[in-house]
């Protein structure tokens, strides 16, 4: 449907008025919610975040594509509720306890929205223990955890020990990520995945819920 | 002694460029203009969430850390937690644009407040009589704990409400820790970030990747040079063609300009204040100051048009107004104001954003009075004389003309001209309001009016605004003017606790000593020697001026400005070939000249028609009198104070001629004590600054008046001691 392959062509380009109008455009016209957001908006932003992954494009063009998938999406929630739009996954994020940085996670968490996840945001020094209450509030599928010093890094152990004392370990995909963090410290946490970008982050979340 | 310090001035600002460059958006971005949109509709509103205020306090690192326990001054600076909360507040709206802009400005403005913590550090040393050998940070050169022993030595978390997580990251997290090393060297001072020293190599800000420059000479020459550190200008000296450098790299004289053919050099803003926004698009930059982070083509060549430049740079630690964006992304509304600095030779008139302190443009140009005579005393006559109202109406429509110009450029309309700040010497000042100089002209020398003024704009310039306001600093006598009281307010000479000596190298030769306590001032006739004048082949600072020189085994080495063929000698050049002469023998310290030269002068180098240039004994006569001037007016000054020259903590050298001395040099023929060696600092037209920093503040007006009132004149003619001083100050020894 063409005006389904304009709205993800104007997400693309960032034009975040011509996204709302379309999107609001295509409802008048009937067209099912769940396709404009999937094969509009999201389908739009998965491009995005290949280009990205291939670096053909930067962290500015992503801003500006995800400002306009939200405008969108803004638009289109109320008539998702409607029609019992459930998203591809639940996802708790956040930065772990004693560190700050929020940069990196607050990227992490706008590519998960862009692939279709609802994301939860637990703000920066998050404590182990409410990690795991909020997964288990939100009935969420993966934990996602960010850190940027090496002297805080240690508590993503943390937060995985407390897992396995309360016999949760295995009802959730356990995703890391930041700067000093690499594939091997992951292993050796006991975390399921690594990813060193915001965009294969979504990737990645989106392949392991769908697996 | 008190050994913490809290720190609330500050002048936040936002680097534009290192934003851009912090997201990654560079201007071939396809959303770049969307992207810059954004961030002009923010950042306002951003210096008004900033909450700068910084701590410092000499402590101890306990032993463990590094080989043994040793003394530093720790230093906590933060802008608090407003920004970072309404990024995050950005953020979980999905405005994910304006989230990651904000961040990235709050940044910026971190780092802006370092050179203010630098000079603060710098002072502070001055009292605690500490140097710094070096400059430590968590967690490469001491681990994350030190920032708990930052917090509890500072006493931060009770004096500026900081927090430390368990992650010992400090809440704000808009907070940087730096950590200095003492010494008991006080003139050491090895405070700077180095980014070499920085193991973070993925760093946005870096600037150290070696990188492929592809230079063309004006002969169409290629040749290829690589870079580690440093700037283009140092890797094209070391590697390759040589390129003028008259102002030391210091982005003053703007003759090392270059221009980019391909790749993306950015905009520093020294190019900004060299450069239209033409130049700059087509690639004009100062290789001096350019800092490359990718692979260039760059060409040389350089203007070759013998102008003078006039003087409208401030090196001082920081300060507002920077220079930050540029014209073309102004919009036509928001506030602006003037600052102008009137000079006998030269106007300097700049354009600033009143919202941001941003400096947009400068504008120079000679003053049309000049015609009527070079120096304040003819100009007195001439006005006595009848061209008061002449004069008046001529220094009001230069200065119109040149804001007309500046707002034209930039696409700014008058009526967004809200404030108008301006300093000048008392002569000029008067001759600008029509006041009558007939006082000036003679014994006792009274100005007609010295105090400071506050009018409507339209007094002056009937175009303006209803609202203008229209801001004249005050002066302090006849002979020390508004200048002066602008240019010490800049420095802030009048508040701090450091004994401190500015001297303003020209004509008058205006000197101010003191700090917030007592401050003396006096002005000196150095006579026009120092620019050239009254010197029998002197020059300006002009294309081929000489204005360096070396001898050694009898052979003499000279550089020209630009690298000319030599035309003459300037102010520089000739304290240089003095102090050569005098290094060599070939001149005793009386100042004759040995008796083979005596008759024909020294012969210094040969000019394009093949006549010889030569230094004579006459002028020689000439530079000796100008040195004794200004350092019989330091000694008296001194003695005034009742203090001796290596009490006084900083010397501050303002004034055109200032930038390119070598003040060793003028150290060894006695214009300046020894003692004064590592302290002198130029700062260019602090005039300029002072005005500028009042248009953005007025209340500086109250301490500008303070300053007036605590400065105390000594005249040096009438005081029996300076003859004296006079008389001993002509010979050329140290
Ligand atoms: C910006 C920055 C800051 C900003 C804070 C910005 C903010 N709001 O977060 C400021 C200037 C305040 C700051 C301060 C400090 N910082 Co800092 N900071 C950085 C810097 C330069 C960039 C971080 C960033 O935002 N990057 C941009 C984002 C997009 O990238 P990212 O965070 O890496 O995230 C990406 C990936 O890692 C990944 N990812 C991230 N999280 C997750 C999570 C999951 C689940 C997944 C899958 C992926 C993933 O995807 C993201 C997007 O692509 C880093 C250096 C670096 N290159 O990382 C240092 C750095 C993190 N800081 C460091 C330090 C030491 C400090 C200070 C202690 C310095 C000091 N001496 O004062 C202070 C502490 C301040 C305090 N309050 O006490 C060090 C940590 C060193 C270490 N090994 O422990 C670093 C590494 C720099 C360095 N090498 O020195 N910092
Ligand atoms: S050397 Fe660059 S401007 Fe003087």
């Amino acid at each position: 449907m063409a005006i389904i392959q304009e709205i993800s062509e104007y997400l693309q380009k960032g034009r975040a008025k011509n996204v709302k109008a379309l999107v609001q455009q295509a409802l008048d016209e009937g067209i099912d919610p769940k396709e404009i957001l999937n094969k509009g908006l999201l389908n739009g932003m998965m491009i995005i975040g290949g280009k990205f992954k291939r670096n053909e494009i930067f962290v500015p063009e992503v801003l500006v594509a995800a400002r306009a998938m939200n405008a969108g999406i803004t638009i289109l929630k109320p008539k998702l509720v409607e029609v019992g739009n459930e998203p591809i996954g639940r996802v708790v994020i956040g930065t772990v306890e004693g560190d700050l940085h929020d940069i990196g996670k607050n990227l992490v968490g706008m590519m998960l929205q862009g692939a279709g996840f609802e994301v939860i945001d637990l703000g920066v020094d998050v404590k182990p223990e409410v990690f795991i209450e909020k997964a288990e509030d939100e009935n969420a599928d993966i934990i996602c955890m960010s850190a940027l010093l090496t002297t805080t890094m240690t508590n993503m152990q943390n937060v995985i020990d407390m897992l396995k004392d309360q016999n949760l370990r295995n009802k959730y995909i356990i995703m890391v990520g930041g700067a000093p963090v690499n594939e091997s410290f992951a292993q050796e946490i006991g975390a399921d995945y690594y990813t060193p970008d915001a965009a294969s982050a979504a990737e990645t979340a989106k392949d392991a819920v769908l697996k | 002694m008190e050994h913490i310090k809290i720190i609330r001035e500050f002048h936040p600002r936002i680097e534009k460029e290192m934003v851009f460059r912090q997201i990654q958006c560079f201007p071939d971005s396809p959303v770049y203009e969307e992207i810059e949109d954004t961030f002009h509709d923010i950042e306002k509103n951003m210096l008004e969430l900033c909450e700068p205020a910084g701590i410092m306090a000499l402590g101890k690192i306990p032993a463990g850390y590094l080989q043994q326990e040793r003394e530093a001054i720790y230093v906590l600076v933060t802008i608090g937690s407003k920004l970072s909360a309404l990024s995050t507040k950005k953020f979980s709206e999905g405005d994910y644009v304006q989230g990651m802009l904000i961040d990235a400005v709050a940044d910026s403005l971190l780092f802006s407040l370092e050179a203010d913590i630098i000079r603060e550090l710098r002072h502070i040393c001055l009292a605690w009589k500490k140097g710094i050998s070096q400059r430590l940070e968590a967690p490469h050169d001491l681990s994350m704990h030190i920032q708990a022993e930052a917090l509890r030595q500072t006493n931060a978390g009770k004096l500026l409400g900081l927090k430390l997580s368990s992650g010992y990251m400090f809440q704000p997290i808009k907070t940087i820790c730096s950590i200095y090393l003492t010494s008991d060297n006080e003139h050491q001072f090895k405070a700077q970030h180095d980014c070499r020293n920085c193991p973070n190599a993925e760093c946005l800000l870096r600037h150290v990747e070696p990188l492929k420059i592809r230079i063309i000479n004006d002969k169409e020459k290629e040749t290829v040079v690589s870079m580690a550190d440093g700037t283009l200008l140092e890797a094209i000296q070391t590697q390759t063609d040589t390129i003028p450098s008259p102002c030391g790299g210091q982005g003053i004289c703007g003759k090392c300009r270059i221009q980019v053919l391909e790749g993306y050099l950015p905009i520093t803003s020294k190019d900004q204040e060299l450069f239209t926004d033409n130049e700059l698009a087509d690639g004009w930059r100062l290789a001096c100051r350019a800092v490359p982070g990718e692979d260039l083509t760059i060409r040389l060549k350089w203007r070759n048009e013998a102008e003078i430049s006039i003087q409208t740079n401030f090196c001082k630690g920081s300060g507002i107004p920077p220079s930050g964006i540029s014209s073309n992304q102004m919009k036509q509304s928001g506030q602006y104001g003037f600052a102008i600095d009137i000079g006998t030779t030269t106007l300097a008139v700049q354009l600033i954003s009143l919202e941001t302190g941003i400096c947009i443009d400068t504008g120079t140009r000679l003053n049309s009075q000049r015609i009527h005579g070079a120096d304040v005393i003819t100009r007195i006559q001439a006005s006595i004389n009848g061209k008061c109202k002449e004069f008046m109406e001529q220094i009001r429509s230069d200065l119109w003309q040149s804001m007309e110009i500046l707002c034209k450029k930039h696409n700014i309309s008058i009526k967004n001209i809200r404030r108008i700040a301006i300093a000048g010497n008392t002569v000029m000042i008067h001759l600008l309001m029509g006041y009558p100089c007939d006082g000036l002209g003679k014994v006792p020398f009274t100005p007609y009016r010295i105090n400071s003024l506050q009018i409507s704009g339209r007094k002056l310039f009937p175009e303006t605004d209803y609202r203008t306001d229209l801001l004249i600093y005050p002066g302090i006598s006849a002979f020390v003017g508004a200048d002066i009281v602008s240019g010490l307010c800049a420095l802030h000479m009048a508040e701090e606790e450091p004994i401190q000596l500015l001297i303003d190298l020209g004509t008058n030769g205006e000197m101010v000593l003191g700090n917030k306590n007592k401050l003396l001032v006096s002005s000196t006739a150095a006579g026009p020697a120092f620019e050239g004048g009254n010197i029998t082949r002197g020059t300006g600072s002009v294309p081929g001026a000489i204005s360096k020189a070396h001898l050694e085994n009898r052979s003499l080495d000279i550089q020209t400005i630009q690298g000319h063929a030599p035309v003459g000698i300037c102010g520089t050049g000739v304290i240089e070939l003095a102090a050569e002469l005098v290094r060599n023998g070939e001149m005793d310290e009386t100042g004759r000249l040995k008796d083979h030269w005596f008759e024909s002068g020294f012969p210094v180098a040969l000019d394009p028609q093949g006549e010889q240039i030569c230094l004579t004994q006459k002028d020689i006569r000439e530079i000796q009198l100008a040195k004794a001037a200004v350092r019989s007016g330091i000694e008296v000054l001194l003695a005034n104070y009742g203090i001796t020259a290596d009490q006084v903590d900083l010397v501050y050298v303002a004034g055109g001629f200032g930038y390119q001395l070598d003040y060793e040099k003028a150290i060894v023929i006695g214009m300046f004590p020894a003692a004064f060696s590592e302290k002198l600092q130029t700062v260019g037209n602090s005039s300029l600054r002072g005005a500028a920093e009042l248009l953005c503040n007025p209340k500086i007006m109250r301490k500008a008046a303070k300053t007036a009132a605590l400065a105390e004149e000594i005249n040096l003619s009438a005081d029996p001691a300076f003859q004296e001083a006079y008389m001993e100050a002509m010979f050329f020894e140290e």
